[in-house]
């Protein structure tokens, strides 16, 4: 009992949050109360996941849907050892988010925060699904919402045809993913729409909010949602011996992460960010080893919230970023020391296109370090420390995370996709890409490496918008010749086209069914 | 005491809708009698059992099935009862939103003349002259169109040369059929009988190559009564259709019916997602989606014929038409508003009216994804089973199927994005009337309750379809 309570209540307090501060906002309270409100509904959240760690795993039916002759499958949720990490990190980051909102007095961000809370909780529902069928309807509720948001935002038409573009693109994923229920292979679509590599980059940043807090829960839930399944996967060794994969992610992984090595500033950065430590966390399931997809959604959601929540460059973001630079080192004995078991001591193309990857994503982060510090966050005293605290507890959970509570019990399986030995290889990459950033800090410092910059044909050839362009120009074209398909049928002459159109498809179907 | 049950559904309503005519005048008294007199047969339909003893009071009671009327019969058993509960409450339900929003004076006398013209070609023994029956409906769907455009165009043309036409083939097929007794494989006739009637149905079914009418006709008539007359139309016939294979087992045992609504649904499903993706025009677009809709209810039946069980199977076509109903309503409504205040729906005219009409076009919203069956919609349940089935069985079909929801999709959301967007204009506020809120708001809460928890409503309709399905 208690446990279940545990479970959805997890997933309905941030939606019965939502609607008490859609209420708030429509009776127009005080912008304190509605911050208040998101924070205590995230707060609560947060203590519910928390007190879920005591009683993994924990399994709830939400309905029985029937036939069953028909239906096999019926919505419900799974709390265990892989989902509650996620689960955790995502509702740690949701908490991060609204501390961090606390500096700002602006009315229109209360918006922002309800739709924040809104997709932290579908994302918990995504993460928590107990089935494949459960988790395409938490994708879908995720998918609407983001649409919802979009839509609800002035915009160009060119951004709009984008928006709903990737909102179809990844209905159609979804559609075709129930193929999945099955098999696997169907999904591959569905999680990389949700990385948003189609169409690659919304560029939606003139709006302050979709800027840092809800623009990063935005960026952050759809594929933080696809890594409980990816882990499984990887339990599974479904993708064993898919080297092609690995080469693939590999390539999407490198292009990621120079465009993020690129990007003029962190949020430019984002979305390459997303996809860069996406593909990894895909490749530890392709490697099979799930560990490792968790510490990789760990360093998207966490690592990412280092970067992507922190307003200005003063001494204390320095501090925080620096920890996650080093925490994507993958070191000896450091939360996130599973990083690095992608290495193995046999070195192949996959391996060494993710070291590049891997160098590339933390010299962009040291990059962003070193940038020179342009003012110190401005508010009240309270609300400068609230936004510290945001960092506080992002850095407890990593350590959390990193070193205890799920590890014991994932390493206690024995099952051999949680080794309990380790390769050299992991005790010196780490080590290797340490000395890699001291030689680059201290190059940078000495003037002598030349501010690293793309030239834009590379720019644009590696931001895929080329085949975006591609796209837009095949769907012109063919809307043309419909057109023109349109006008016969339904011309004057169309009865006659249509008995030409009968006679044509009768053939087909004889020649379809061998009759000639 | 004894009635007749074929008198009741068939006799009273086509006298009920003959008398509303000279009180069109007077638009609420007729959408008031026309709503309250579908209402109520829908709760007869679902209290008075055929062919069993009642006992009201001091009153015995006993419904008879069967009706002879010109050497034909019409039987209506206990079975059939739940495609007259849908009927009707169909018919109710579309005629309580007449109380909202403007349609032509004959909307409902007509609407119940072709809604029982069609539960008698249902009815009628032998089954083939059902496709006469069909025929007037078709006449009565013609003058509705025709009398509220005041003109007869293209489109209407189209649909009715292609309704006339079915008509004789399936006529000669029926004649055709009624004369095999024997294994019709083994005799020549078979592949005539073959030709006969699967061109007689895509005609009457608005198969391919014969579905251009659709959009053509939603461009120019009011989309209300459109989707009304197509809703019940396309059910109706699937239908009858439905009713013609469980008649003649052969046939839907045989490899040609498979092939035909396979590919049939194949094509539909395919054409009608591409036409709604290039839309211009938000009539055409649901001319497009019906299209698919169409196509969606072919490989239902398809896959239905296929499976292991073909009658539990083909029960929950049932389920299939409930949320298609309210969605086409929905869709209708939301557009008639769209109309009323800019005269027309070519989409770039749409641009804020979203804003004016919140309420609608949430309506619009919900509709659509409910209309591609976007998991979460009452749509889903249904499409996952289609979507699955053929995956096992023959995966271009699912894929084609999923384009055809991804198309209407896309369409959809042009409309929407257009809708939302900012306009001056828009600063006028909701210009809903009270009751359109509480229509729209009712509709759309049932369909997306219905959404969230389909097993509220899908094993209910679901042991309808069976029930009728299952019958002799």
């Amino acid at each position: 009992m208690i446990p279940s309570i545990f479970l959805i209540g997890a997933i309905l307090t941030p939606l019965f949050s939502f609607a008490s501060l859609i209420f708030l906002q429509v009776r127009k309270v005080r912008l304190g109360f509605l911050w208040s409100s998101a924070f205590v509904g995230l707060a609560l959240t947060w203590l519910f996941v928390l007190g879920l760690r005591f009683f993994l795993p924990h399994f709830v039916p939400l309905a029985n849907w029937q036939p069953e002759d028909f239906f096999p499958i019926s919505p419900e949720l799974l709390a265990d050892d892989i989902s509650w990490v996620v689960g955790f990190a995502l509702v740690s980051v949701g908490v991060a988010v609204i501390l961090t909102e606390a500096t700002t007095s602006e009315g229109s961000r209360a918006f922002g925060w309800a739709c924040s809370v809104l997709l932290v909780g579908l994302g918990l529902f995504a993460i928590f699904a107990g089935n494949q069928l459960t988790l395409l309807l938490a994708w879908a509720a995720i998918d609407l919402v983001e649409l919802a948001i979009w839509l609800s935002r002035p915009a160009q038409p060119t951004l709009r045809e984008r928006v709903i573009l990737a909102f179809s693109s990844r209905a159609f994923a979804v559609m075709l993913s129930l193929w999945g229920l099955g098999n696997p292979w169907a999904y591959l679509f569905a999680i990389i729409l949700r990385w948003g590599v189609f169409p690659f980059h919304l560029p939606y940043l003139e709006s302050e909010d979709l800027r840092r807090g809800l623009g990063t829960i935005i960026r952050l839930v759809p594929p933080l949602t696809t890594m409980p399944y990816l882990a499984r996967l990887a339990e599974l060794a479904y993708f064993s011996n898919q080297g092609w994969m690995a080469v693939l992610l590999g390539f999407i992984a490198l292009f990621a992460l120079i465009l993020w090595m690129n990007s003029t500033d962190v949020l430019e950065g984002r979305p390459f960010w997303v996809i860069g430590t996406a593909s990894f966390a895909f490749n530890a399931a392709v490697q099979g080893q799930p560990q490792t997809v968790l510490i990789y959604s760990l360093i998207l959601a966490i690592s990412g919230s280092f970067l992507f929540l922190t307003r200005e460059r003063d001494r204390f973001s320095f501090a925080v970023m620096g920890y996650s630079a080093f925490l994507l080192l993958g070191l000896p004995y450091t939360p996130f020391w599973n990083l690095v078991r992608l290495y193995r001591d046999q070195i192949s193309p996959s391996i060494i296109l993710f070291f590049f990857a891997q160098a590339l994503a933390i010299l962009g982060t040291i990059r962003l370090i070193l940038e020179k510090p342009r003012r110190e966050v401005v508010g009240e005293p309270w609300s400068i420390a609230l936004y510290r605290l945001a960092f506080l507890g992002l850095i407890g959970t990593s350590i959390m995370l990193g070193y205890s509570g799920w590890g014991k019990n994932l390493e206690a399986v024995s099952n051999p996709a949680y080794p309990d030995t380790r390769y050299w290889v992991e005790y010196v990459i780490g080590l290797s890409f340490l000395l890699l950033c001291l030689v680059t800090v201290v190059l940078i410092r000495l003037r002598l490496v030349p501010r690293f910059r793309l030239p834009s044909r590379l720019v644009r050839f590696f931001s895929m918008e080329w085949i975006y362009r591609v796209f837009q120009l095949g769907f012109r074209q063919i809307g043309s010749l419909f057109y023109r398909f349109e006008d016969i049928l339904e011309g004057r002459g169309g009865v006659l086209w249509t008995i030409v159109l009968l006679f044509v498809l009768a053939r087909f179907l004889l020649f379809l069914i061998g009759g000639g | 005491m004894t009635m007749n049950a074929p008198q009741i559904w068939i006799l009273i309503p086509m006298v009920f809708s003959l008398g509303l005519l000279p009180l069109i005048r007077w638009r609420k008294l007729v959408a008031l009698l026309g709503s309250g007199f579908a209402l109520s047969f829908a709760v007869v339909a679902w209290l008075l059992p055929i062919g069993k003893l009642l006992t009201i009071g001091i009153f015995d009671v006993e419904v008879q099935p069967s009706w002879s009327l010109f050497g034909r019969s019409f039987i209506l058993e206990n079975a059939d009862r739940p495609f007259l509960i849908i009927l009707y409450l169909g018919l109710g339900f579309w005629y309580i939103g007449t109380f909202s929003t403007r349609v032509h004076p004959l909307f409902v006398p007509l609407g119940m003349g072709i809604g029982v013209a069609l539960t008698a070609s249902v009815l009628i023994q032998p089954n083939f002259y059902g496709a006469i029956l069909i025929l007037i409906a078709a006449m009565m769907t013609v003058v509705l169109f025709t009398a509220e455009e005041q003109e007869v165009f293209l489109g209407v043309k189209r649909f009715w040369v292609f309704q006339s036409l079915a008509m004789p083939f399936l006529l000669l097929a029926g004649w055709m059929i009624s004369g095999t007794e024997a294994n019709p494989e083994a005799i020549p006739g078979a592949t005539l009988i073959y030709i006969l009637l699967l061109l007689g149905l895509s005609l009457l079914l608005g198969g391919a190559p014969f579905q251009s009418w659709l959009p053509a006709v939603a461009e120019r008539v009011n989309l209300y009564s459109f989707s009304f007359v197509t809703f019940i139309t396309s059910f109706f016939t699937l239908l009858y259709a439905l009713t013609l294979l469980k008649q003649t087992p052969w046939l839907s045992s045989s490899g040609w019916i498979v092939i035909f609504f396979s590919f049939q649904g194949f094509l539909l499903t395919l054409f009608g997602g591409l036409g709604a993706v290039y839309h211009r025009h938000l009539g055409r677009w649901v001319g497009y989606a019906l299209i698919k809709e169409i196509g969606l209810s072919f490989l239902l039946i398809g896959l239905g014929l296929i499976s292991s069980n073909p009658n539990a199977f083909l029960g929950f076509f049932f389920v299939h038409v409930f949320p298609r109903g309210i969605v086409l309503a929905l869709l209708a409504f939301a557009c008639n508003l769209y109309i009323e205040r800019k005269g027309s729906l070519q989409i770039q005219e749409l641009a804020g009216l979203g804003r004016q009409f919140p309420f609608a076009t949430i309506a619009f919203f919900v509709s659509v994804l409910t209309l591609v069956g976007f998991p979460l919609t009452a749509a889903f349940p249904i499409h996952l089973l289609i979507w699955q089935g053929w995956f096992v069985q023959f995966p271009p079909i699912a894929f084609a199927a999923i384009f055809g929801s991804v198309g209407v999709l896309i369409g959809g959301l042009r409309a929407m994005a257009v809708l939302v967007r900012s306009v001056d204009e828009a600063r006028e506020g909701s210009l809903e009337s009270r009751s359109q809120i509480i229509l729209l708001t009712i509709s759309t809460v049932a369909l997306l309750l219905a959404g969230v928890f389909p097993q509220w409503f899908l094993p209910y309709l679901y042991r309808l379809g069976l029930t009728f399905m299952q019958s002799e």
